[in-house]
């Protein structure tokens, strides 16, 4: 239990120079990799709930996010021994027209944290190439995100391609960008809006449990 | 339609117009678009900004609300303040010369000139809110009323608004009219479509320099001349800018610290150019308590024997807060440890207070550490693309309103700037529109070549796929 504190401190602080020969060390002694690994997912919820109270910023939320990624590179073979399998998968992306894509890793990050297996197409993406992704993994989580309000139509394009490919009912779609707010989720038929990384890592896990 | 009465009142509250109007149902935004009205929605209308707020009056009840979300009402009064700042200078009468118009159409505010074709000398100058920014605030916002609605009505207020200007001014025989402005400006004057410019891969129709019939674009002049543009995301006004400074005489760089912050660098004789979407937080937007440099705004912050003191806009009573004013009060809370370097503000519910009326808030902050990560990340880049140390540049030169009251210490302070350019620094003022005076006046041609030269010779960096962005924006958000 000591150890459990330790680890999420660790995580928060985004110090991964201890973190990983801790975990590496907990690990070889035989600790469970399911329970590292759910107190490392507290961690980062918390890390996300402060974030979506202002009270910590994107450098706080990188460098915690990094050391989230280097623990699970290390508790992976561990978690495959013991068969445990992401909550679900989905996929992610800026839709076409839009590059800026510091938002959308920011969300990726913290989504995956929250064990959800997220595909990233990049930036610019065409609905026919998210269509074909949410096919090719099973998706059941679509997240689109635009900086400018001249790119966010696109998510309309991108929801009647999915509609058009009778996979509407198969997945649940999150948008978010600067310009989006929830009046505008609901116009165009989205699952959820979510204005912080934090609460969008929440939301998606909300899908998977339910 | 339903019929509602537009009052535009003074600064100090007095009745300077009243006229009625019968507009189709909708927002009362939209009524304002329809009759004309000059009134600012940063955000076009998409309900993100909470900066159109105005007030009304309506079965005998007075109100503030949003006019992007409210819909007019049969008998309804709308309230317009008529913002202060337009200035208008009358340095010399017409004489028996020729005269040419100079412009510099920013997206918020346009400024005219009146030069004396033969003598070189300005005559006149005046500063006015553009008339397109009841279509939104910034340059994407205007796009995306285009897209939606056409170019029709952002041509209509511009062109219409500069006619007036033209008429007015009729007694000087103006010849000629050449125009700065960022190359969505220039599209929307020439009524061509902007779609291309608000999406990757970010297409103009035209940068380089362009010529027309003043009646093409239903002005009542002989000749207008665009300056050219370096890319779409760096416009005429910087290339205007880079004539004024002189830019290619030694190392330089001219900062445009917009919401897209526009940088133009030297080196060498060569040119290099890059923008970096800052946001518009400098200008107010997106800030609690925040504005341009309008009448009551905080635009200096010091600290006085231990006391926090600040000047205001006019010396009005303090009713907002600029950029500059942001900067500066950041810097300060830094240096007593109420702001940590990651911004996370040290204060009773989250907000420092000026005074009981402006304050800043904890989200303020954060836009704020976006916006200036955004720019200082830009020049960063831009530097280390061109093979450039800060130590090499000679000047440093700072354009636009904002530029004017920017204190270089405190940008330094808080990393907007490295402490490197600490003495290098030169406030410009508006050197897009005295550029384009230059270019104006150019009688040999000379400088007009050498600007079509180097505006399509430039290397122009671009920052979104540059790998280490993210990196360095992330790091750069420490105070």
């Amino acid at each position: 239990m000591e150890k459990s504190e330790e680890i999420k401190n660790l995580l928060k602080a985004g110090r991964s120079k201890l973190l990983i020969p801790l975990l590496t060390e907990e690990l070889e002694k035989g600790a469970n990799a399911k329970e590292i690994l759910s107190d490392l997912m507290d961690a980062m919820a918390d890390i996300g709930e402060r974030f979506k109270r202002d009270e910590i910023f994107v450098p706080e939320v990188l460098i915690a996010a990094r050391a989230m990624n280097n623990s699970l590179t290390v508790l992976k073979p561990y978690l495959t021994k013991e068969g445990v399998k992401p909550i679900g998968t989905g996929v992610i992306c800026t839709v076409k027209g839009d590059l800026h894509d510091v938002g959308k890793n920011l969300v990726k990050m913290m989504i995956e944290s929250a064990g959800i297996q997220l595909i990233d197409l990049g930036v610019d993406v065409d609905a026919e190439t998210i269509v074909r992704a949410i096919k090719e993994n099973n998706a059941k989580l679509v997240c689109l995100s635009a900086l400018l309000t001249t790119t966010m139509p696109y998510f309309k394009d991108v929801i009647e391609a999915i509609k058009a490919a009778g996979l509407r009912n198969n997945v649940k779609i999150m948008i978010g960008g600067a310009p989006i707010t929830q009046a505008y989720c609901d116009e165009i038929g989205a699952d959820a809006y979510t204005p912080d990384a934090g609460s969008a890592a929440q939301v998606a896990e909300s899908f998977f449990k339910n | 339609m339903v019929t509602i009465e537009i009052v535009t009142l003074s600064t100090k509250d007095s009745v300077v117009s009243r006229q009625s109007f019968a507009v189709s149902e909708g927002t009362i935004l939209n009524a304002l678009i329809q009759t004309n009205t000059t009134f600012n929605a940063p955000c076009g209308g998409n309900h993100i900004c909470n900066k159109c707020m105005l007030e009304i009056s309506y079965n005998g009840k007075k109100e503030i609300v949003q006019s992007c979300t409210t819909l007019v009402k049969e008998g309804m009064i709308v309230y317009i303040k008529k913002e202060q700042g337009i200035a208008e200078k009358i340095i010399k009468k017409p004489l028996d010369s020729e005269y040419f118009m100079c412009l510099d159409l920013g997206t918020t505010t346009l400024v005219f000139y009146v030069v004396d074709a033969h003598s070189g000398e300005t005559v006149f100058t005046e500063s006015l809110e553009n008339p397109q920014t009841i279509f939104g605030g910034d340059v994407i916002s205007r796009i995306q009323y285009a897209n939606t609605n056409g170019t029709g009505n952002l041509f209509n207020a511009i062109t219409q608004f500069v006619e007036n200007e033209i008429k007015k001014l009729k007694d000087y025989r103006l010849s000629e009219l050449y125009v700065c402005g960022n190359p969505t400006m220039l599209h929307l004057f020439c009524n061509q479509n902007v779609k291309t410019l608000g999406e990757f891969p970010y297409c103009a129709n035209f940068l380089e320099k362009k010529e027309l019939k003043g009646s093409d674009i239903k002005l009542s002049i002989d000749k207008v001349v665009l300056l050219p543009s370096f890319s779409p995301f760096v416009g005429a006004d910087l290339s205007a800018g880079v004539l004024q400074t002189n830019l290619l005489k030694g190392n330089n760089i001219l900062i445009d610290l917009g919401t897209n912050g526009e940088m133009v660098l030297s080196y060498e004789g060569k040119i290099y150019a890059t923008s970096t979407a800052a946001g518009p937080a400098f200008e107010g937007v997106g800030i609690e308590c925040g504005s341009g440099g309008l009448e009551g705004a905080i635009n200096h912050v010091e600290v006085v024997n231990n006391c926090i003191s600040f000047t205001t806009v006019n010396n009005e009573e303090p009713k907002s807060i600029t950029g500059s004013g942001l900067i500066d009060i950041i810097s300060i809370l830094k240096n007593q440890n109420t702001i940590l370097s990651l911004g996370k503000l040290l204060s009773k519910d989250n907000k420092y207070y000026l005074t009981d009326k402006v304050y800043i808030t904890q989200k303020d902050i954060r836009s704020f550490q976006l916006a200036k990560s955004a720019i200082r990340t830009g020049l960063d880049i831009l530097l280390d693309e061109a093979h450039v140390k800060y130590c090499a540049l000679d000047n440093v030169y700072i354009a636009g309103g904002f530029g004017h009251y920017l204190n270089i210490d405190s940008a330094i302070n808080v990393g907007l700037l490295p402490l490197e350019l600490i003495n290098k620094y030169v406030n410009v003022g508006n050197s897009a529109g005295l550029g384009t005076i230059l270019y104006a006046l150019d009688g040999t041609n000379e400088k007009r070549v050498f600007l079509d030269e180097i505006t399509k010779n430039a290397t122009i960096i671009d920052l979104n796929s540059h790998k280490e962005f993210l990196d360095r924006f992330t790091d750069n958000m420490e105070i």
